[in-house]
């Protein structure tokens, strides 16, 4: 039980980073833009 | 005064010295960077000193050196130097947005190594810088286009320099709170190897400010229109010297069907789709406008050459010729202009009222001279006109010569008139020849009589 909560964690924290990074990709690409 | 004005000025000052000549460049390269480096010029003084100091800046003595230089850059650097300016708004950006490339791209790098809490601080603070540079992005294209009409209505300089202080501000804040972010997730990012570890929140940054974004605003408003019409009665001006009264009509009859077009549309768009018709209309009008100036165009009538008193002056000796007016010059060669005159070098016995003229001139100029530390530069230049009038340039004799119009072209006085006729006789000519011209050329005549002929 512990393990699959830890395993959705994880599954959570990547999907949450995946998001950062696309998000910061977007600043990234606006900055440049601007 | 416009960016036009001083590039005319500011050419014509450096073709009269040569410089314009010794500039080892293409020819469409000198005017593209000069044109440059005066706009910039023109914005950096808008941004710091205010509008009315592009009357005070010496610009011929300034833009002197620009020949020197690689490229316009490099020539405004030494300009921003010399005066203290605070770098260009562009400048500041470009610079800003280096940090903020640099911080967002290693930013990237640690995500990678964050815990949960830390990603979604991240998440929230990312989310809100996004609207952040659009916002910053649609200033930017404001700016420009402010930056157009500052250089061209000086009117317009005010909204210029506030359009830059805003940008300026903002821009500073948005790089600030990148770094901030960006040194918060830097030391999460060394302590949180283990994702357990990340116990305390991420709190270095300050919490979103939560701008509630705006509904963007739609249609446009009479501001907006104003600028318009701004901008296409300067189009027709440019084109045809004046604004005619049809072209008032054609705005008001499109404004009206421009604006049910645009009422539903984000209003930057609105802007510039109307800016985009209003401008073909522009050139419609100039199209109509120039058709109608060419048709009733008729021959010109012959000219009446019994009656013309100038074909008399052509029967004289060739020394009169210089005189016909230039309109008869195809006849005559190169005729004598009371500017030519005016601009030819100092004779001797000018000298006393050059150096007191001079003299007026300098106090003048160092006035605002001294202001910007420039006194020194001034002053000495003066004195190296005083003690050697070969030396100032023909424009500044031109102005001294005018300053005393009166004094050269006005009417002979009886002592003079012995002169005169010896004077008009050496070269053939007689008095009787001399009534027959018209005032303007007795002016000339009389001005090379006393530049020449009386002492």
């Amino acid at each position: 039980m512990a393990v699959s909560r830890r395993r959705g964690d994880e599954g959570e924290t990547a999907r949450l980073r995946e998001e950062v990074i696309r998000l910061l990709r977007r600043l990234l690409e606006k900055v440049k833009a601007l | 005064m416009s960016e036009e004005y001083w590039f005319g000025l500011v050419k014509s000052h450096l073709v009269e010295t040569s410089a314009w000549a010794r500039w080892r460049l293409p020819e469409a390269a000198k005017n593209a960077v000069l044109r440059k480096a005066i706009r910039e010029v023109l914005l950096l003084i808008y941004e710091n000193m205010g509008p009315d100091w592009a009357d005070k800046f010496d610009w011929e003595a300034e833009f002197e050196k620009i020949i020197d230089y690689e490229s316009a850059e490099d020539f405004v650097r030494g300009i921003v130097a010399k005066y203290g300016f605070a770098p260009t708004v562009e400048e500041q950006v470009e610079r800003a947005k280096a940090e903020m490339v640099k911080a967002i791209t290693e930013m990237l790098d640690e995500a990678r190594e964050l815990g949960p809490d830390v990603l979604r601080e991240v998440r929230e603070r990312v989310a809100d810088l996004l609207g952040e540079a659009d916002e910053l992005r649609e200033l930017r294209a404001k700016l420009e286009r402010a930056e157009e009409r500052a250089a061209k209505y000086r009117r317009e300089a005010r909204t210029y320099k506030q359009i830059a202080d805003t940008l300026r501000e903002r821009v500073r804040r948005l790089e600030e709170e990148l770094s901030a972010l960006r040194a918060g997730v830097r030391r999460e990012a060394e302590r949180a190897k283990p994702p357990e570890e990340v116990e305390v929140p991420l709190r270095p940054v300050r919490a979103p400010e939560g701008r509630p974004a705006k509904p963007k605003r739609r249609g446009l408003t009479e501001g907006d229109w104003r600028e318009i019409k701004e901008e296409f009665e300067y189009l027709i001006w440019r084109e045809l010297g004046r604004v005619p009264r049809i072209a008032y009509k054609a705005f008001r009859v499109r404004r009206r069907e421009l604006e049910p077009m645009v009422a539903e549309m984000p209003r930057e768009e609105a802007k510039e789709f109307a800016m985009r018709e209003m401008e073909k209309e522009a050139h419609e009008v100039i199209a109509r406008e120039r058709e109608k100036r060419v048709a009733p165009r008729r021959a010109a009538p012959a000219i009446a050459v019994e009656e013309a008193p100038v074909i008399r002056i052509l029967g004289l000796p060739r020394a009169a010729r210089r005189y016909i007016p230039t309109w008869r010059a195809w006849e005559a060669g190169v005729p004598t202009s009371l500017p030519e005159l005016f601009k030819s070098p100092i004779r001797k016995w000018e000298y006393v009222m050059w150096v007191d003229w001079l003299k007026k001139r300098m106090e003048r100029d160092l006035r605002w001279a001294e202001k910007v530390g420039q006194g020194e530069t001034i002053r000495k230049l003066y004195e190296e006109w005083m003690r050697d009038p070969e030396k100032a340039p023909e424009n500044v004799r031109l102005e001294f010569r005018w300053a005393h119009e009166d004094f050269y072209t006005g009417p002979l006085k009886d002592e003079e008139l012995e002169k005169f006729k010896a004077w008009l006789a050496k070269r053939d000519l007689s008095m009787d020849w001399y009534e027959t011209l018209p005032e303007d050329m007795k002016k000339v005549v009389r001005a090379e009589f006393r530049i020449y002929g009386m002492p």
